[in-house]
């Protein structure tokens, strides 16, 4: 099975991304009203640029007991853990998340944790049953 | 009629010794009164702080006490039971299955007191992964027999001759660093003889020209002093060394590795051969100029220590499978069109900037002040030491996995080059690639081993590091 980020929750994820901005823009605002705007706009602009960039190319797949995440347009990555040693699996929902439809996976194994931002909320299952199910095997 | 369940047996004490660790953190509670007569100056004030003083430690010492008869230890059906706290009680649970490595150490202190330090390392990273106790000898020795139980075999490994050569090494260098304090310190006498009182006097009459010539009349002793220094810091190191690895042996019964040492300090560790993750052969450069090589061997949360399991030569590779049979070095480098490809400044960007930086700082300075180039030149070797080191790696860091599917991986970092066998399949792989490596057809590999360590492997071929297995 593969499985991709979905627009909505990259969405949600964008807005998140954006928080810290909005937390710092408060100094530049001081500064000035204009520059506020504009870091607040660059910011916002690199978060959504960051969201769907990397975020439409991140494709997890389950191939040969293995989870697999791969990620990046230019710097690529590729992350490689096996089922048969993952410890759990966490499923985070939040009330932006439900409106969207989506959820957060974390994927935990002995000595590192994989996270997936903006799953549907059936691939999101799936993908944790199927993780869970080899896991207890 | 039913049968009433096996009662569990009562909680056995720690060792006094716990309440005086548990003081030792509310200790810092006792310079609070002092501060005040200790700014003020105040002798009358400071002997009535000091009558606090002595009220407050008796009212920890009860509390330390409390907490001492609250807690305690006891066997279970297969698990260790640990009970802490007084108001807020914590129970917790060990599952003796899940114990990696035992250690036992008795620092000259608690060898007084009649008391063990005990370290146990869990295979399972979670909440806790060690837990630290301290019981009364015999007990410890007892639980530690249950826990990883050892039958008194024949060692495999007693480290006679390293000690002989720890011995001859500690004298050359107390010999060198005595030469070198006789010829600082006569160096540093003449100086403040003929230059020193010259050299105040202008710096009273703010004549820079002077102090320049003041700071290269002390440069050369400085230079010496650095010598001195380095050597007798080595000479410690050494010393310690050699008191902690005395009457050191090696020996593995059934499934475990049992290894003890030390001459004041006693330490040893029992580690389950199934739960080891890691086997590593580090090559320091002291490892390089000796030729023989220290092996670490991390188990479950236990990363190592700061003891080798042992220490072989070219030819003792016997040693190491008698240790773990499962052992396998990784292959000789394979130079030539193996560097193909690879991208030299991800090994010799950082060494290779700070070499130029020391070069170039050398070459000035030897130019326009030439006082300063030998400090300078100090500071050449260990750069030049770190660039030859990378372009090692340049050559030799890979990971291969071998026919009995064990990781095979050798990298280096700072000064050593690590050779690691990767025993546990429960790691995890992430490949990373740039627009450059990507061409090339590379990646940096990391790997993620239990209890988050990490390992980096640069450079590596991307088919060879997408196609290693992690199902077996």
């Amino acid at each position: 099975m593969e499985v991709r980020l979905q627009p909505r929750g990259l969405a949600v994820l964008t807005l998140w991304l954006c928080l810290p901005g909005a937390l710092v823009s408060s100094f530049v605002f001081w500064q000035g009203f204009w520059a506020g705007v504009v870091f607040l706009g660059l910011w916002a602009a690199g978060a959504a640029l960051l969201c769907l960039g990397r975020g439409r190319s991140v494709r997890a797949s389950f191939v040969q007991g293995e989870l697999q995440v791969s990620a990046g347009l230019v710097f690529r990555t590729l992350k490689r853990m096996p089922a048969r040693f993952v410890s759990g699996v966490d499923l985070l929902c939040t009330p932006l998340l439900l409106w969207a439809g989506c959820r957060v996976l974390a994927v935990h194994s002995a000595g590192a944790v994989l996270v997936l931002a903006g799953l549907s909320a059936e691939d999101s299952g799936a993908l944790a049953q199927a993780l869970g199910g080899k896991a207890a095997e | 009629m039913k049968t009433r369940p096996p009662t569990k047996p009562a909680y056995r004490h720690f060792h006094i010794v716990y309440s005086l660790k548990l003081m030792q953190k509310m200790l810092v509670l006792c310079i609070v009164p002092l501060i005040e007569p200790l700014a003020a100056l105040d002798l009358a004030g400071l002997l009535n702080a000091l009558r606090q003083e002595l009220l407050l430690l008796a009212v920890l010492a009860a509390a330390a006490g409390v907490f001492w008869a609250g807690a305690g230890w006891r066997l279970g059906k297969g698990e260790l039971e640990l009970r802490t706290g007084v108001l807020a009680r914590r129970f917790r649970r060990l599952n003796l299955r899940q114990v990696a490595v035992v250690e036992l150490a008795r620092p000259p202190l608690l060898r007084l007191a009649g008391c063990t330090r005990m370290t146990i390392y869990l295979s399972k990273s979670g909440s806790m992964p060690k837990v630290c106790l301290y019981l009364p000898r015999q007990a410890a020795a007892g639980l530690a027999e249950i826990l990883l139980p050892t039958r008194t075999g024949q060692s495999f490994y007693k480290p006679t001759g390293a000690e002989r050569l720890g011995f001859v090494m500690l004298s050359a260098n107390l010999v060198t660093t005595a030469a070198l304090l006789w010829l600082s310190a006569r160096q540093t006498v003449e100086l403040l003889g003929e230059n020193l009182a010259g050299s105040l006097n202008s710096l009273t009459r703010e004549n820079l020209a002077r102090l320049e010539q003041l700071a290269e009349l002390f440069l050369p002793a400085g230079v010496a002093w650095l010598f001195t220094l380095a050597f007798v810091l080595s000479g410690i190191s050494l010393l310690v060394s050699l008191l902690k690895t005395a009457r050191f042996h090696v020996s593995r019964s059934g499934g475990v590795i049992f290894y003890r040492g030390g001459l004041f300090s006693h330490t040893e560790r029992r580690v389950r051969a199934a739960a080891v993750t890691v086997c590593d052969v580090r090559t320091t450069p002291a490892a390089r100029l000796l030729r023989r090589y220290p092996v670490y061997l991390a188990a479950g949360s236990f990363d190592g220590g700061d003891i080798p399991v042992l220490v072989y030569k070219k030819g003792q590779e016997a040693l190491l499978e008698a240790l773990m049979p499962e052992f396998s070095l990784p292959g000789p480098a394979r130079r030539g069109l193996y560097a193909n490809g690879r991208s030299l400044p991800a090994f010799l960007g950082l060494p290779g900037t700070l070499l130029g930086a020391c070069l170039v700082l050398v070459a000035v300075s030897a130019w326009q002040l030439p006082a300063f180039t030998p400090l300078l030149g100090l500071l050449l070797l260990p750069a030049l030491a770190l660039a030859l080191v990378a372009l090692e790696a340049f050559f030799t860091e890979d990971a291969t996995q071998s026919a009995g599917r064990v990781l095979l991986v050798q990298y280096s970092r700072g000064f050593t080059r690590h050779r690691l066998c990767v025993f546990t399949p429960d790691l995890a792989l992430s490949i990373q690639q740039t627009p450059f490596s990507e061409l090339q057809g590379r990646c940096n590999l990391r790997l993620l081993l239990p209890f988050y360590k990490k390992i980096r492997v640069r450079s590596l071929e991307f088919y060879r590091a997408a196609s290693l297995r992690l199902d077996v």
